[in-house]
């Protein structure tokens, strides 16, 4: 022992007269911890932990971007009961305190794939298979999704590609990038992971992992389409919903009035509310989220929608009167067969139900909207109004096959096909309805952007999206584009049929305040003025026609009101 | 030859300067020198003859045989003569002589430089010493530990003895749990800021911050060492250079026994003590509790009309089992019984001589349920191996078992099941029972379950526990247990180079071993929740850990002495190297409580692991000069590396690829009275007087704070990942205080009189703090060294012997400590830090003293609806909407109509004024008689417990105060209405639970008889009886003033409910072979 002293005390006597480092001496190692010189993502095992740690901070910022997307919309109204944090939000006057504010979170999960991207080793095979190239389309993608919701909430934001390891590093100051910008950095960023498979990690926690990641197809159309890109836009779209070997079919899922009888009563046959099933074939890809919080974060948007014991069933927002409005405004009809008669005739659903106020006009707000006054309960803090928003469920949908057939149809519009995209709203596509419905100079211009196999894609799986709340679209004469002055006219009137049909089929779901800010870009075609009526206008008519909040409006005439304030 | 040029190179080096400075008076003195030498002729140039007498202090009588000595030259020596005169040959330059003799106390006399003189009294050595063989320039006190006393661990008599030295605060009423230390104020805001511990020169990691499976239980390392094994303890006040960046807290020194003598030495201890039952509040009985409940019912919105519990009809089924009137508190708190034997052995021959002791101690709380118990062994050895080479081999080991449960008020006690078994000893409802009732009617011998009389009411997670089950179901060392063992080995070769030159190696191995299992039993139990998540049967929790520390110490000292310049200089390496791992399991769902294992069928089963390493590396230079044992000079470089800073620090030195801090201290004193101007007289004997300034570090930082890591996270329970979990400040490092000293130690009336009087000044800077990180890296927060605070105190202690008969003997004294910390800087220039705990509202904020009490100010109940519509004050819901305060609420005090956190105000101060204790000490022929008191003054504390126990909103037993709340319109009282969940806050944070928490505390009186007993066998047998916390003046309503929740300085001050110290009783018996 003495032995080992006198050893150190001349290690140390060296170390003194400078013929030795202590540097290494001191680089403790841990059982707890992985320095980041220890994680060199260099052998196979390295591959999993940082996709799963990413994906872990993602669950971070689920809950928040739906919210973001919709308190500020015009489709969410607030109890008197909401937390003043969603009243900050929802009066556009969340300041850098506001607990939705957390850019950090969002950086966090950019800061993690930058470290992977930057030092994964790209170049390691096994089996003569390149190792980590899945992963690392995985985390390009993960990046971009995080950048592009960055900027929708923040506006402009600073872009770091490299990982922030040191104290240093971070109190720099980085060029900041507004979405266009972000967007364009991304298109060229992701093109080439195209085609790149997804990693497969087989069932974890009860789902098949391959729900976890973002499709890059989808994640590009998205940048095309916020860059102004429309015919690339669409063009991803497209083939992202045609490529699969099956076709990506909207299915017949919907609310409806039943054909067999001649009357409006009773209540409609509802399977619209099941395509919100995580195991279905709506859903492509989600944030998974914890089932029980001891295991680790759980969606909170149960508590803010809905009645539960853990807010004592005070739920804090519910859908606002424009959006009751809207729905309530869209004609309803069905196609009756009478056997007896074997006559068809098209009905028209009344403009009111006295038994029903919901069941009128869109019938997707009352598929998924359950309301009930409870009477008997042994607390007495407890809330006697009970509501329910099915959408809402354990895991945060990025994206489903509804709002890609709606993006489709919002890039083919802008991109001088407003006949085809409107054929996504009132017959679906298929390769007969095309035919059809769509002019004959749009099918030749579109060439490839308008195929749609005859035999994946069918009348049997396919109907327009505004059938699945308004009855029989196609045979209705009130949904269709009338004649317009010019072409642009056109554009723009099926693009605000698009935006309301994202209305009708997206509410809560925390896009609506995105699709607004987007669409409000392209009409501006991209700030080449600075109309912001579009948006403010809806928004400042959630409340309904009678009660047009004319502050608001002002308030969001002006652009810097859009976006959460970033810290300093 | 060579050695002659040694020494010319050290004078000119070394010498020189330092004769320089004092030459003038050197000279001056050698020229007064010479006159008075005519009569000794015979006498060598520069040697004088000092001659005197030697008194006995009691009665003027002479003493024979003292021996006298030239102070540090103990080669100039003589002894009394019968007359008790002497007379000395002693160097011109020796200014005093050390005087000493069986029985009676060291004296440093000065002498009369004019005379030749020095007339000395001595005082018989039944006190403490008045003087220390060695004066230094650093500042330090000792004390020799008192063995006549039934302590389990040593912080008590650190309390009672080191009073205004070092504020000192039990934790709690349990055995051994030891006591927070503060020393010159509170150094650090998040850091650790007690003292640095060293037992027998070695650093020792007192775990401060490690976690307990048990709530209200701290590992205090001081219980594994019996206090008959500890020979003294000092506490340094300056000088720390040798504690690098591990000294700004303060050190004490521990220093266990070695022999001091050639024959052989047993003594054997025999202690019994008795401990009452802790005083605790008054709580309701069943009568007034059913009052209480019933009214609170009122409140919860309920709309049944009927409960099983206020039916009064006697012929009910369930009549007798609501009808008791149970003391719960005497099913938790008991008397307490404690024995300890020790046995100690030390002698030897001129080859080796050791002293060694085995004891064994069970000692148990005024807890049920609360045991503890030690097995010790130490062996200190001293070898001489050859002329040059001495070993000191020392080995300890120790073996601490305790049977344990929860206790005090946990801190968020609305979410989580209440497991402290005292606190269920006070707010389980009276009118329960135990035990089970048969279906006769007939009370059983089978314990109670957890009460359900709320269930159909509120729901099930009102229920409480029995807590007579708690205690019985959970007893076993399977399932409520703690077991810590400390084996110390240490070996230190001491080789003499030559006459000067000595080279020390200390090596040190010390393994500290913790094994603990938490259990709650399914039987008496009722559902435990796991917050936000679910309920569940019980908890099994199993932790074991290790914390392997090996040390090594090398170093050389020279010591030297040219005529009057002495020198000791030393230079050594030190490596501190740390290793701390710890294993945690934990699952819901045992099944019953036979099987309380952790196993894989457990629910919700997690595991929580921690793997410190840290190693710091220490270069130090210390120097010790004193010119004629008048001008004490002292001086010390220390510089550390250690594996805890970033790689950037500033303020340090980079040097081999890491940063090292530099810890420089200097200081200086000066005895006055050895000066030739002085003449010696009975008023004044001695006069010293000191300075000195520190630059001492705080190197508690968290072991991978500076460095850049990845941790795991799980998905959906079944995959792991890999996160940037912590992003390195590079240019993280020690917190630095800087400290000024100054002190006067004064011996006067003939040594009668002895005082001592210490200031200091210090400001700390690179306060650890957690610091906003730019959003852009992805993480909030990181550690880094952003804000300061500073301290200014004094501390004074004075003794006094009262009576010298000869017969009757009597010592008095006392001591004041006082400190004022001033936060004066916080990270991000913020203004304040606000820190919630255990109901608490804590601030610091700049300008004042850290961890004040922040809350509302209260202005009584509001009597009448008028009196509260008038003023028409409310509180703002989560939502926006106003609710307002009615009669019976409490009147908050506020500028505007809403109660809101803009409200809070500083309520209170935990800092006291002024702490200290007070003693006396008496002796009569072979009886002593000594008592203790301490003291602490202007302190305030927040009564949590009272907070839980008086705010009328839940279904606990209140205190009897709560009988006195309001319930009619027109009422006055301070007490409010009671509402359940209190919705209008009448029970939150404010000075409705604020307190004095002065007191004064009659610590220990002492009675001891030494048999008149010698002879060849029997060396002595001393009996001796002892009453600790006899007495306690406070206006504090809780249980005891004396509180300290944790270790944190933010936790100071928070009363929340641990079990208080009572008073006890102790006979023991000593016997020396």
């Amino acid at each position: 022992m003495k032995k080992n002293a006198l050893l150190y005390f001349s290690f140390g006597l060296l170390s003194l007269t400078g013929f030795s480092s202590c540097q290494g001496l001191f680089n403790l190692d841990s059982e707890q911890v992985l320095f980041t010189e220890n994680n060199t993502l260099d052998a196979p095992t390295d591959t999993v932990y940082s996709v799963v740690g990413v994906i872990s901070k993602m669950q971070q910022i689920a809950d928040r971007t739906v919210l973001l997307g919709d308190i500020r919309s015009d489709l969410v109204s607030l109890t008197p009961d909401a937390s003043l944090q969603l009243q900050g939000l929802a009066n556009f006057t969340a300041g850098t305190d506001n607990v939705y504010n957390a850019p950090e979170d969002y950086y966090a999960i950019i800061n993690n794939c930058n470290y992977f991207i930057t030092n994964v080793d790209t170049t390691l095979k096994k089996r003569n298979n390149p190792v980590f190239m899945k992963e690392y389309a995985v985390m390009k993608t993960y990046r971009a999704w995080t950048y592009l919701q960055l900027a929708q909430i923040y506006g402009s934001v600073p872009f770091v590609t490299e990982p922030i390891l040191s104290e240093k590093q971070a109190s720099q100051t980085y060029e900041k990038k507004d979405v266009k910008a972000i967007a364009e950095y991304f298109i060229n960023d992701l093109k080439p992971y195209i085609n790149t498979p997804y990693p497969t990690y087989g069932t974890i926690g009860e789902t098949n992992a391959v729900r976890f990641f973002i499709p890059v197809r989808l994640l590009l159309g998205d940048l095309c389409l916020w860059a102004g890109r429309y015919l690339e836009a669409a063009t991803y779209y497209h083939d992202y919903l045609t490529n699969n070997a099956n076709g990506m079919a909207l299915g017949t899922n919907r609310s409806q009035w039943t054909n067999s009888t001649n009357t409006f009563d009773g209540y409609p046959q509802n399977s619209y509310s099941s395509v919100f099933n995580n195991t279905g074939s709506e859903m492509i890809s989600f944030i998974p989220m914890e089932t029980s919080k001891f295991n680790g974060l759980v969606t909170d948007l149960r508590n803010v929608y809905n009645s539960t014991t853990d807010n004592k069933l005070y739920y804090q927002a519910t859908f606002s009167t424009a959006l009751r409005e809207l729905s309530k405004s869209q004609s309803n009809c069905k196609i009756y067969e009478n056997l007896l008669t074997s006559t068809r005739d098209t009905l028209f659903a009344p403009s009111d139900n006295t038994t029903n106020p919901l069941f009128v006009g869109d019938l997707r707000l009352a598929a998924i909207y359950n309301h009930a006054t409870v009477s008997n309960n042994k607390f007495g803090d407890y809330s006697t109004s009970y509501q329910t928003i099915s959408k809402i469920g354990t895991n945060v949908t990025t994206y489903r096959k509804a709002v890609i057939y709606l993006r489709y149809a919002e890039a083919m519009n802008r991109a001088g096909f407003p006949k085809a995209a409107f054929a996504v709203l009132k017959y679906g596509m298929t390769q007969a309805n095309i035919g059809k419905y769509v002019d004959s100079t749009e099918i030749k211009t579109a060439g490839n952007l308008l195929a749609w196999d005859k035999n994946m894609f069918t009348t049997l799986n396919t109907i327009g999206i505004h059938s699945r709340g308004c009855g029989e679209a196609s045979a209705d004469k009130h949904y269709v584009i009338p004649k317009l002055a010019s072409k642009n006219d056109t554009i723009d009137f099926v693009e605000n049929k698009i935006c309301d049909e994202l209305a009708l089929e997206t509410a809560f779901e925390g896009y609506r305040f995105f699709d607004l800010l987007r669409i409000n870009m392209h009409r501006n075609d991209w700030y080449q003025t600075t109309n912001n009526d579009f948006l403010a206008k809806k928004i400042a008519g959630r409340k309904g026609s009678a009660n047009f909040d004319q502050a608001l409006y002002d308030k969001l005439t002006d652009q810097t009101n859009w976006y959460l304030p970033l810290k300093k | 030859m060579k050695k002659n040029t040694f020494h010319n190179l050290e004078m000119k080096v070394v010498s020189g300067i330092l004769l320089s400075l004092f030459s003038i008076m050197v000279y001056a003195q050698d020229v007064s020198m010479q006159v008075p030498q005519k009569k000794a002729v015979e006498l060598e140039k520069g040697m004088r003859t000092v001659t005197g007498t030697v008194l006995d202090a009691t009665n003027g009588t002479p003493l024979v045989g003292v021996q006298i000595q030239a102070y540090d030259k103990t080669r100039y020596a003589a002894m009394t003569a019968e007359d008790g005169t002497f007379s000395i040959v002693v160097p011109d330059f020796v200014t005093s002589l050390t005087v000493k003799a069986d029985g009676f106390g060291l004296i440093i006399s000065p002498i009369d430089l004019k005379k030749n003189k020095a007339d000395i009294k001595l005082y018989t050595n039944e006190f403490s010493p008045v003087y220390e063989s060695k004066i230094l320039a650093t500042k330090e006190k000792t004390i020799s530990i008192n063995s006549l006393n039934a302590d389990v661990s040593v912080d008590q008599q650190i309390q009672a003895n080191l009073g205004a030295d070092v504020r000192s605060i039990i934790r709690s009423g349990q055995q051994g749990i030891g006591a927070m230390f503060l020393m010159n104020g509170i150094n650090s805001l998040v850091a650790n800021a007690q003292p640095l511990v060293v037992i027998d020169g070695v650093i020792t990691d007192m775990q401060y911050s490690r976690m307990s499976l048990h709530d209200g239980f701290y590992n205090n390392l001081l219980a594994n060492i019996s206090v008959g094994d500890i020979e003294n303890i000092t506490v340094v006040k300056n000088g720390m250079a040798l504690y690098g960046a591990k000294g700004a807290n303060g050190v004490l020194l521990i220093n266990t026994k070695r022999n001091k003598s050639m024959a052989t030495k047993i003594d054997v201890d025999v202690t019994g003590s008795f401990e009452n039952a802790p005083n605790v509040p008054d709580m309701m009985d069943a009568t007034d509790y059913r009052y209480y409940a019933s009214e609170l019912l009122g409140t919860t919105g309920t709309k049944l009309t009927e409960f099983k519990f206020l039916k009064s009809d006697p012929n009910y089924f369930y009549y007798k089992q609501y009808h008791n009137n149970t003391d719960w508190k005497k099913q938790v708190y008991r008397d307490a019984f404690s024995q300890s034997y020790g046995i100690n052995v030390q002698g030897g021959d001129d080859v080796a001589s050791y002293n060694m002791s085995v004891g064994y101690a069970n000692a148990n709380s005024t807890l049920n349920n609360f045991n503890m118990n030690r097995f010790n062994l130490r062996l200190n050895t001293d070898i001489n191996l050859s002329r040059n080479l001495d070993v000191r081999f020392d080995a300890s080991y120790s073996d601490v078992n305790r049977d344990l449960r929860d206790d005090g008020v946990a801190d968020n006690i609305n979410k989580t099941t209440i497991t402290s078994v005292g606190l269920l000893g006070l707010i389980k409802s009276p009118f329960l029972s135990p035990y089970q009732y048969d279906i006769y009617g007939n009370q059983s011998s089978f314990l109670s379950d957890a009460d359900d009389y709320l269930d159909e009411v509120i729901g099930t997670d009102a229920s409480l526990a029995n807590p007579s089950s708690l205690l019985y179901y959970g007893e076993g060392l399977n399932k409520n247990n703690f077991g810590n063992r400390l084996i110390n080995l240490a070996i230190t070769p001491i080789y003499k180079l030559n006459h000067n030159l000595t080279f020390r190696e200390h090596f040190n191995f010390t393994l500290d071993n913790t094994n603990a299992n938490y259990y709650t039993p399914v039987r008496g139990m009722p559902s435990l929740i796991i917050e936000d998540v679910t309920t569940v049967e019980n908890v099994a929790k199993s932790m074991s850990s290790h914390t392997n520390t090996f040390s090594s110490d090398s170093r050389l000292d020279w010591v030297k002495s040219y005529n009057s310049h002495n020198f000791h200089l030393t230079g050594g390496l030190r490596i501190y190297d740390m290793m701390y791992a710890l294993n945690m399991l934990q699952g819901y769902n045992t099944g019953n409580d036979k099987t309380p294992n952790i196993s894989t069928s457990l629910s919700y089963k997690s595991t929580t692991g921690v793997d410190d390493k840290s190693l710091s590396l220490t270069y130090y230079a210390l120097g010790d000069y004193n010119f004629r044992g008048k001008y004490f000079l002292s001086g010390g470089l220390s510089m550390e590396a250690s594996s805890r800073y970033g790689r950037e620090v500033q303020g340090g030195l980079n040097l081999f690829g890491v940063a090292w801090g530099l810890f420089p201290s200097v200081q200086g004193s000066w005895v006055a009275t050895n000066e030739k101007w002085f003449k010696p007289n009975r008023y004044i004997n001695y006069l010293k007087v000191n300075a000195g300034y520190d630059v001492s570090g705080n190197d508690d930082l968290d072991c991978t704070a500076s460095r850049t890591y990845f941790g795991a996270t799980r998905l959906l329970n079944a995959v792991d990942g890999l996160v940037i979990s912590n992003i390195g400040n590079q240019k993280l490092q020690w917190e630095t205080t800087h400290r000024v000293t100054g002190g006067v130690d004064l011996n006067m009336l003939d040594n009668r009189m002895n005082v001592s009087f210490n200031v200091f000044k210090s400001n700390t800077d690179h306060l650890l703090s957690l610091k906003n990180m730019d959003y852009v890296g992805g993480i909030n927060r990181m550690w880094s060294n952003d804000g300061a605070l500073s301290n200014l105190g004094y501390d004074f202690s004075i003794k006094f012997r009262l009576l010298n008969f000869k017969s009757l003997k009597m010592e008095w004294g006392g001591s004041v400590g006082h400190y004022e910390n001033t936060l004066t800087a916080l990270p991000d220039n913020a203004s304040n830090m606000i820190s919630e705990m255990y109901g608490a509202t804590i601030l610091s904020q700049v300008g004042s003293p850290v961890g004040l009490f922040y809350g509302y100010r209260t202005n009584g109940v509001y009597s009448t609806a008028k009196a509260a519509s008038d003023d028409a004050k409310y509180i703002e819901l989560k939502n926006g909407a106003k609710k307002y305060f009615g009669a019976g609420d409490m009147n908050f005090v506020s500028n505007d109509a809403v109660i809101n956190e803009s409200d809070r105000t500083v309520i209170g101060n935990p800092n006291p004024d002024f702490y200290g204790n007070l003693f006396a000490n008496i002796s009569m022929h072979n009886v002593k008689l000594s008592a203790v008191f301490n003291y602490s003054i202007g302190n305030d504390v927040f009564n949590y417990q009272r907070m839980v126990l008086e705010s009328g909103s839940s279904f606990f037993n209140q205190t009897t105060a709560m009988n006195n709340r309001w319930t009619t319109e027109g009422q006055l009282t301070d007490i409010p209405v009671i509402t359940y969940n209190d919705p209008m806050g009448n029970s939150r944070f404010s000075d409705r639970w604020i307190e004095d928490g002065s007191y004064l505390r009659l610590k220990t009186v002492t009675l001891s008889y030494s048999l008149p007993i010698h002879n060849t066998y029997l060396q002595g047998v001393t009996i001796w009886g002892s009453a600790n916390n006899l007495w306690l003046l406070t206006k504090y309503l809780g249980s005891d003033p004396e509180t300290s929740m944790g270790n944190s300085v933010l936790m100071q001050g928070i009363d929340r409910g641990l079990l208080p110290q009572s008073r006890n009783f102790a006979l023991g018996l000593k016997i020396n072979l």
